[in-house]
This record gives structure tokens, sequence and C-alpha cells, in this order.
């Protein structure tokens, strides 16, 4: 048997030199054949009651199948493993997710994970300062780990979690800076005037007055740092937010 | 106010001294129980409280709010002399640009406010990433809980993991080397929504050690 900690340490290696969402997904997938589980996936807990699985998942190694039917019957707020990993700092096997018995939508999703081959798993959970939580999940056919290659696992699951955050926090950004936090009306009203149209033409497209035009458009121009009207649609063309 | 001075200085300022000792005996023994560290005159002193330890404290009206200790790698210290098996056998870094990063507490009071993120945490933990720099270190060697070794990544530490995470008493324990990368000191700010420095080194007298090492980059 390879040394774990070996092997772990190697796995973390890589994941520090990933630079996308990809390439984290990439390996974790590959770490799945030496620890083990089939399945995985990166997430945030959800922060409001709207949110469901698809608005969480930051990586997501889950069978479509089941990540589908999990957000369409918000299963998060139901799922023993989330509500578990709100109250502890320490990973945990899916196994030791307490849950009623009496509790069947809790009962009602580790059943219906079977169905998609996730019969057990382990989760590591994080805690930020701020007191949002997040965790990484582990699933599969039949999981069974050493202590060894849980605290290994445990040790991916923290740079994974890392990376996953900096690359989707380095990508919101990238679009951020791109359109320049520009509002869809404000887009939209740069797009007729780069055809040609005039604030009250547009004002007519829009249905919206022309005093709302011009003030979409001077917005857009303080947020492009542009001067003018000229300037704006130029800066828009350039950074590709219109065409 | 966050304030950095070395063992040797702060000899010279017992009043200060006096605050620091108690406010590690209330956070550790009163608050965490570790009661190997109870000392009956209520100071929490130890033999790794020497003049070649750097402390930052964190100060508010006079009172300690916030503490860590910083030993030199170059001489005694934890993971060397303490508790040597939570690395497992693996090699740890030292050298005179090494420091490690112990005794790390903000006061609970501070803390109880705290689903949003408290006043005094955050820039605790900048304070010493501006220390780290401001002595010229490298990194800081790190055992803690593995949550709080995933949130100094977040605070843009560059993270070496030592070994595995193991049990250490009742809890989890993870031995990091943290390095300080060109932007760490921007990302805590940029974290915790600071404008500025945090760390008071202007009225403070930091002894110079005479520089002996040669630029190496690592003595492992």
């Amino acid at each position: 048997m390879a040394d774990i900690r070996q092997v772990s340490f190697e796995i973390i290696h890589r994941l520090r030199d990933a630079r996308t969402c990809t390439e984290v997904y990439g390996e974790l997938r590959a770490a799945g054949s030496r620890f083990g589980y089939d399945a995985f996936l990166i997430g945030g807990l959800p922060q409001t009651e709207a949110e469901g699985l698809l608005d969480c998942a930051m990586i997501s190694g889950w069978p479509p199948g089941w990540s589908q039917r999990y957000h369409a019957r918000g299963y998060l707020r139901q799922d023993p493993v989330i509500r578990r990993i709100r109250v502890t700092a320490d990973p945990f096997l899916w196994a030791d997710a307490p849950f009623d018995k009496a509790d069947e939508r809790a009962a009602q999703v580790m059943n219906e994970a079977r169905e998609f081959a996730l019969n057990d798993g382990f989760c590591v959970p994080f805690h930020d300062l701020d007191g949002t939580e997040a965790g990484v999940s582990f699933g599969g056919d039949r999981l069974t780990l050493s202590e060894d290659e849980k605290a290994g696992l445990h040790l991916v699951a923290i740079y994974a979690m890392s990376k996953a955050r900096a690359v989707t926090q380095a990508r919101s950004r990238g679009v951020e800076r791109a359109n320049g936090h520009l509002t869809d009306r404000e887009i939209e009203c740069l797009k007729w005037s780069a055809a040609g149209k005039s604030a009250w033409d547009t004002s007519q497209i829009l249905t919206i007055s022309a005093r709302t035009v011009e003030a979409h458009l001077a917005s857009a121009a303080r947020k492009l740092n542009a001067v003018n009207r000229v300037q704006s649609i130029a800066e828009a063309m350039r950074r590709g937010i219109i065409t | 106010m966050f304030k950095l001075f070395s063992g040797q200085s702060g000899s010279g300022n017992a009043d200060l001294m006096d605050k620091v000792y108690r406010f590690r005996h209330d956070f550790f023994v009163g608050h965490l129980k570790w009661e190997a560290c109870r000392k009956p005159d209520g100071r929490e002193i130890d033999q790794f409280d020497t003049p070649h330890c750097y402390h930052v404290v964190g100060l508010e009206k006079g009172e300690v709010v916030s503490y860590s200790r910083l030993l030199p790698t170059t001489r005694p210290h934890l993971q060397t002399h303490l508790y040597p098996e939570i690395l497992q056998g693996a090699p740890s870094p030292s050298g005179p640009h090494i420091y490690e990063w112990t005794r790390c507490a903000v006061a609970p009071a501070k803390r109880e406010s705290s689903r949003g993120g408290d006043a005094v945490s955050g820039p605790s933990f900048t304070a010493v990433a501006e220390a780290a720099a401001f002595l010229g270190l490298e990194g800081l060697l790190v055992q803690t809980h593995p949550i709080l070794v995933s949130r100094l990544m977040s605070f843009g530490w560059d993270v070496d993991p030592l070994a595995l995470p193991c049990t250490y008493g009742d809890s989890s324990i993870l031995p990091i080397y943290a390095r300080l990368a060109p932007d760490t000191i921007e990302t805590h700010r940029q974290t915790f929504k600071l404008s500025g420095p945090v760390l008071d080194v202007e009225r403070i007298r930091i002894p110079r050690q005479p520089v002996i090492d040669l630029p190496s980059r690592r003595s492992a």
C-alpha cells in the first residue's frame, strides 16, 4: 500500500497548481480511484431559503441526475449531512450524520442517494470567520476509509476548497471587471446608441422615458470612465460588452 | 491598536507584560481549559517566553484584547520541544527567517457579537502578517485546527502542510508552514476591509539581530 501521506501530498501539490475549476474537478476525479469514492461535491451552504444545490455547488462531481433531483426537491434543507456541517468543525461519515428515524424527509434524501450508488460518504465541513459554512463531500457505492485515509482525504478537501474558492472568485472578479458592473438596461441603451439611435428613439423602443435613457447612458459612461457617448460605445465594444 | 515588541523589550515594560500574561491565563486556562498551563499567580508564562520571542498584542483602551506569540525556530519551540509527534516523523522547516506562531487568542467578549465577523479577530490576524513582514520573515510555522488552516489560506497565506491532520488531546490539529506571499497582507486588508496597516511599529523599537545568515531561501 502506498504511503497515504505521500499520495495526499502529491494530490495537494497538483491542486495548488490548478488554474481552473476543470483542473480541480480533474484532480478530484483522479483521486477518487485512490481513496475509493465515485462522486464528490464542493459547495457552500445556502444563506437564504431560496438557494438550492445548483446555486450553492462550486464544483460538482455528483451524478447529474442526482444533482438535478436534489436541487428540484430542495433537499439542501432536509439533508442530514448538510445539517451536520452546521454543527461540527470535524470531518464525519455520512453514516454518522444523525437524523430522527421519524424524520421521513431526512431518511428520504439518504435513501434516494442510494439510487445513484451513493451509499457511503465522507464530509469535510468548513466554517469561515464571517459565519458562512461550506463543505466537501465524497460519496460512493462502497466507501471504506482507514483513519489515515480519512486524514489524507481531509487534507485534500482543504486544498480543493481553497482552490475552488480562489478560481471561482477570480472568475467572478474577471466578469465584473470586463462588464464594469453595467446593468442590463444600461447595456441595452448602449447597444441602441451604437446602432445610431438617439435617446428619444431608444425611449420609444424600450418604452421608457427619454430622460431615463439619458440617465442610463450617463451612468454607463461613468462606469466605463468615458467622457461622452462615443467613447462609452468604443469602450464597451473594446471590452466586448456590446458587439 | 496592535503592538509588536520583543521579549527583550517586554522586560522593560512590566505593566504591559503583566496584562499580557494575565490575558493569556484568562484565555488559555480560563476559557480553553488548558489545565497544564494553570499558574498559581494567574500569569500564563512558559519556558518559551524568552527575550528572543516576539509578542503581537491587540490593545483597546489600555486593555489586552488579542494576542499572538512568535518564537524563533532557531531555538526550542513547540513543534520541536513540546509535541514533535504531531509531525509524525516529517521534517519541519526552521531558520532565522522562520518563526512559530503560538498562543493565538482573541478576547471571547470581543467575539461574541460575531456572526458577521467581529472588529478584533480580522485585524488581529492582519497584525500577525504585518509583524512577520516587518521582521523580514519568510513564513510562520503553525499548528492549529484544520478549520483555521482553511481560514489562513483564504487570508492569503501560502500554506504547506507538514503532516496529515491528527488528534491532539481531544482536538484535531494540523501542522503547517504558512509562507508570506507578495499579496498576503493586501489579501488580509481586502478580506477585513482595512484601509491601511494595523500594526503600530512606529513607536516601538525592535532590537535588530546582527545579520549573519546568507540569503538562502530555506533551511530545512
